[in-house]
């Protein structure tokens, strides 16, 4: 039987091997312009489609829609450029991203407030939990009378039952 | 008149359910054993009733009764009778209907686990999911009766919506709806606990982390499958959109993992009792949100199939089950004091706080990017979208971190860890994450965000194994061969384990996400037939388009021939459907999946001649995702799977062997 | 026959609640509170043993230090043993108590069959 630390470092390296063939195609090819369009079109929401861009949607509109941003985009328009076209046409909604502006700005300032307010919610957490007291039970160490003959009678009997190591200190850690 | 037993049955049920509500509480109330029975049976017997009615509805549906409004609404006469299925939850009678045959059900088994063990508890338990049943039945009697007829009967019904007519159909809604409406059961437990004056006790915690982890499972494979059906029917190359409905989905889901690493602390230490209250009423109170999203809410969607005014009364009740529940625990909430005390600030019950708050964090973004465009029409009459692009950005982050911690957690002891320890067992996860940052820096493409999120999981993988062969080790040194000691230590620490296996499916699913996100390479191109196209080492020839007419949609197929390389990989027939009727396109993507990469071909329209524009996506990893699901399944059932420990029983000496002055 | 369907329905729920109060219950189910004391040393009992495996295995494993490891197995171990003397404390209890009241039993008994013979 094989040692398992072998078939550990075995799968690890099978998997490394794995992850890197998927992501070897790097689609060099792909035009510049083209990634462009499809950054954009992810971007922009489909006005008539309930909440899907124009990269994802079906919908003529939409289809129109990528034909303008590609037919810009080859005309030297800049990606803001284009936005602020459709944001005249349709409105602010049709971006699919809250401007950082305005009340869009309320959008992104939450989440980072959110996760300071967590980090400080974990510490203030253990920090109570740490100095609150248990309620006391009824069964405790203190008040239950046992010889020390009888603990250690009771830690034999129990030892056995879980099959435990019965010497504490423990192997010394594989290299 | 079946159809008319059916709806006697449907009041029939009304009247039962409100019986067990009150004969439980009031048999509870005076310690009446009959009184709790008899409400118990009112309760098992909606099961039956429900049925009926069911049954009912099928054999409208089967037998084309479109005097039946729902059938009118939801099938029509050329609609395969196999689709009946999908009907039946599709429209939103219907699919209240669904809801409450699938919960009695569930109910009913869920009763019968906690009666024997809590007898005290589980009158309570009985009652509140039978309020739970009683508002789906109060909907469907008074506002929106699956049987109820129409004065006009048409000759025909108005088909199924198209975009339900795909096998993913006929088990993601079913799946997901089930996982939300089980949340209930985990609730009703809890809150049935502490309503009983047992919150500081912990006997209810037992059954509770059980049907936490039913009911997590469930929505799991709800989103997995949601995932998948958009993958492989919507026909835009991906699988997660931040959707409203999606996002109502995910937010239970996050509670609800929270909840099963947080219910275990509860177990062996007699800790957060206050908190797993806390979180098992937020995650209830999501998963009616996401019922009431789904149900045609204020924010528009793709789901949005079921439109309706009744989502107000789902926003209704989870303001009324938030309130009560709040109230409740408020009054009791001196009964939840901890039996046990957080020895070290670095230790397992601190890491699963942290967990369960990163996961509360992810959950409050989410909620709070899902609602914002009705907040920002409400504060500043200017309608803001949040998308995908939002979503990515801000979440992406900490749900790399929560998958960071799932790598250090696990190597943390119960009650306290000292930082050399954890230095020490986090040495090899480290340097394997190192490893693989370092190759992917030299060899792959420059993908910074990406290469850090790969040796995250790197180091969660390897954490993982590193547990594994260690625990096998030292089985091995009390004389076990490997195989053995590996299996008996399986055995032995199932819920540990078990929740090792749910990991590595994470991860899965993790590394699925992380490569088609960051990896992946799409074009959108023109062909004619003959065209010949390539893209990585795929080449593929578009041979032609062939057209199918039928009553209801016009179909056009597009024939390709596909090599990776010289290797001939066979026919895609990526196709589009045109349903008049709906004014809905739908399209269908070929895919040709491996576990490196999905090549996928999606047509968008076609013009005249067979000249059509496809979209061509190479999809890294997405395999993974779905092959995570079996996984996680096997790794919810080892830590589900119940195990006999020594009792005191066993230990039992013979009488005159007692030591002397017992 | 409608009216002969309706009736069958309406029965189904009828004879599921009035059932208890028919056919009587086997058992109170009252009568063993969940959160007895014996329940409370049971689930102590679990965590205590749940509690020395996890921490010998971690022990084994490397995440727990010899001096932690030798603490945390004072604490559990002394749990384990309080909750087990307590229980079998009361079963001893109960033993005596049950012991005594059948040499009660057995005395009136005697005194029963004595009376009676004494009578005939």
């Amino acid at each position: 039987m094989k040692n398992p630390k072998t078939i550990l470092t075995v799968a690890l390296a099978a998997l490394a091997i794995l992850a890197l063939a998927c992501t070897s195609n790097t689609g060099d090819d792909i035009p510049e312009i083209e990634r462009k369009t499809h950054s954009l079109n992810k971007a922009i929401m489909c006005p008539v489609c309930p909440g899907e861009s124009i990269d994802q949607s079906q919908n003529p509109l939409a289809v129109s829609m990528r034909g303008i941003v590609a037919e810009k985009l080859a005309d030297g328009w800049t990606g803001d450029q284009i936005k602020d076209f459709f944001v005249e046409r349709y409105g602010p909604s049709v971006l699919l991203e809250p401007p950082r502006e305005g009340i869009g700005l309320a959008a992104w300032v939450l989440p980072p407030v959110a996760v300071v307010v967590a980090i400080f919610a974990v510490f203030v957490g253990l920090r109570w939990m740490r100095r609150t007291t248990a309620i006391p039970s009824a069964v405790t160490s203190e008040n239950t009378v046992m010889t020390l003959d009888e603990q250690e009678s009771y830690f034999r009997r129990i030892e056995v039952a879980l099959d435990l190591d019965d010497t504490p200190d423990g192997p010394s850690l594989p290299s | 008149m079946i159809v008319e037993s059916g709806q006697l049955a449907l009041v029939l049920a009304l009247l039962a359910t409100g019986y067990a509500v009150v004969a439980s509480v009031m048999g509870v109330a005076r310690r009446s054993p009959e009184l709790v029975m008899s409400g118990r049976y009112g309760f098992y017997s909606t099961v039956i009733l429900l049925l009926v009615a069911t049954a009912a509805l099928v054999y409208a549906f089967v037998t084309n009764d479109f005097s039946v409004r729902y059938v009118a609404e939801n099938s029509s006469l050329a609609m395969p009778k196999a689709y009946t299925w999908v009907a039946l939850y599709a429209g939103n009678a219907g699919s209240m209907l669904f809801l409450a045959i699938i919960f009695s059900a569930f109910a009913l088994v869920a009763v019968g686990t906690i009666r024997k063990r809590l007898p005290y508890t589980a009158p309570y338990a009985t009652a509140i999911m039978a309020m739970v049943l009683l508002f789906l039945l109060a909907v469907m009697v008074f506002l929106a009766n699956p049987l109820s007829r129409l004065d006009v009967v048409p000759l025909d019904g108005q088909g199924i919506n198209p975009l339900l007519v795909h096998f993913g159909m006929f088990i993601h809604p079913p799946v997901q709806m089930t996982g939300l409406i089980v949340v209930a059961i985990p609730f009703s437990i809890a809150m049935g606990a502490l309503l009983a004056g047992k919150g500081g006790n912990d006997e209810w915690v037992d059954l509770g982390r059980t049907w936490g982890m039913i009911a997590w499972l469930i929505l799991t494979l709800g989103l997995l499958l949601g995932s998948w059906w958009a993958y492989t029917i919507l026909g835009w190359g991906g699988y997660w959109a931040w959707d409203p409905v999606e996002n109502s989905a995910l937010m239970p889901w996050l509670a609800m993992t929270a909840f099963v690493h947080s219910i275990m602390v509860q177990k062996r230490r007699g800790m957060f009792r206050m908190w797993n209250m806390v979180i098992i009423i937020i995650g209830f109170t999501l998963a009616q949100l996401g019922m009431f999203i789904n149900r045609g809410g204020p924010v528009p969607s793709v789901h949005s199939f079921a439109q309706s005014a009744m989502g107000w009364i789902f926003l209704g009740f989870m303001a009324f089950t938030l309130v009560a529940s709040i109230a409740v625990f408020v009054s009791k909430v001196d009964t939840l004091k901890s039996r046990g005390r957080l020895e070290s600030m670095l230790s397992r019950e601190s890491a699963f706080l942290a967990q369960n708050i990163a996961f509360l964090a992810v959950a409050f973004v989410t909620l709070w990017g899902t609602v914002f465009p009705i907040f920002s029409e409400t504060a500043s009459d200017v309608t803001i979208t949040v998308g995908q692009p939002f979503f990515n950005l801000v979440n992406g982050p900490l749900l790399l971190f929560i998958v960071f911690l799932m790598g250090v957690g696990p190597l943390l002891p119960w009650r306290r860890a000292t930082i050399g320890s954890l230095i020490r067992a986090l040495r090899i996860p480290l340097a394997a994450a190192g490893v693989i940052g370092l190759i992917f820096m030299i060899v792959g493409p420059r993908q910074p965000v990406a290469t850090v999120a790969f040796m995250t999981c790197a180091m969660v993988l390897a954490g993982i194994g590193q547990e594994w062969v260690r625990g096998t080790q030292s089985r091995h040194r009390k004389g076990e061969n490997y195989a053995k000691a590996f299996m008996m230590l399986l055995s032995a620490n199932r819920p540990r384990y078990g929740g090792y296996v749910v990991h590595i499916s994470i991860i899965m699913l993790a590394a699925g996400a992380i490569g088609s996100s960051f990896y992946s390479v799409q074009r959108d191109l023109v062909m004619s037939p003959g065209d010949t196209e390539t893209i990585g080492e795929y080449t593929f020839t578009y041979t032609g388009t062939t057209h199918q007419s039928h009553p209801d949609r016009e179909e056009d197929y597009a024939q390709f021939e596909v090599y990776s390389g010289d290797t001939y990989l066979g026919e895609m027939e990526p196709f589009r459907a045109v349903y008049p009727d709906f004014r809905i396109a739908s399209t269908r993507g070929a895919i040709h999946s491996t576990p490196i990469e999905d090549f996928y071909i999606v047509p968008s329209e076609f013009s005249d001649g067979g000249q059509a524009v496809f979209r061509v996506l190479i999809n890294p990893m997405v395999w993974w995702m779905w092959a995570s699901g079996p996984i996680m399944i096997l790794g919810t059932l080892l830590a589900l799977a119940p195990r006999r420990e020594p009792s005191p029983a066993t230990l039992r000496v013979p009488a005159g062997m007692r030591p002397a002055g017992v | 026959m409608l009216i002969i369907i309706a009736l069958a329905l309406a029965l189904i729920p009828t004879i599921a609640i009035l059932w208890p109060f028919v056919v009587g219950v086997r058992r109170d189910e009252f009568a063993e509170d969940e959160s007895a004391p014996i329940a409370d040393l049971m689930r102590r009992w679990d965590a205590a043993v749940a509690g020395l495996k996890s921490s010998e295995l971690d022990h084994a494993i490397g995440n727990l230090t010899d001096q932690d490891y030798r603490t945390i197995r004072r604490q559990l171990m002394t749990e384990a043993a309080v909750v087990l003397k307590t229980m079998e404390f009361e079963e001893a209890e109960e033993e005596q108590m049950l012991t005594a009241v059948r040499t009660e039993m057995q005395a009136v008994r005697a005194r029963v069959v004595g009376e009676t013979i004494s009578e005939s």
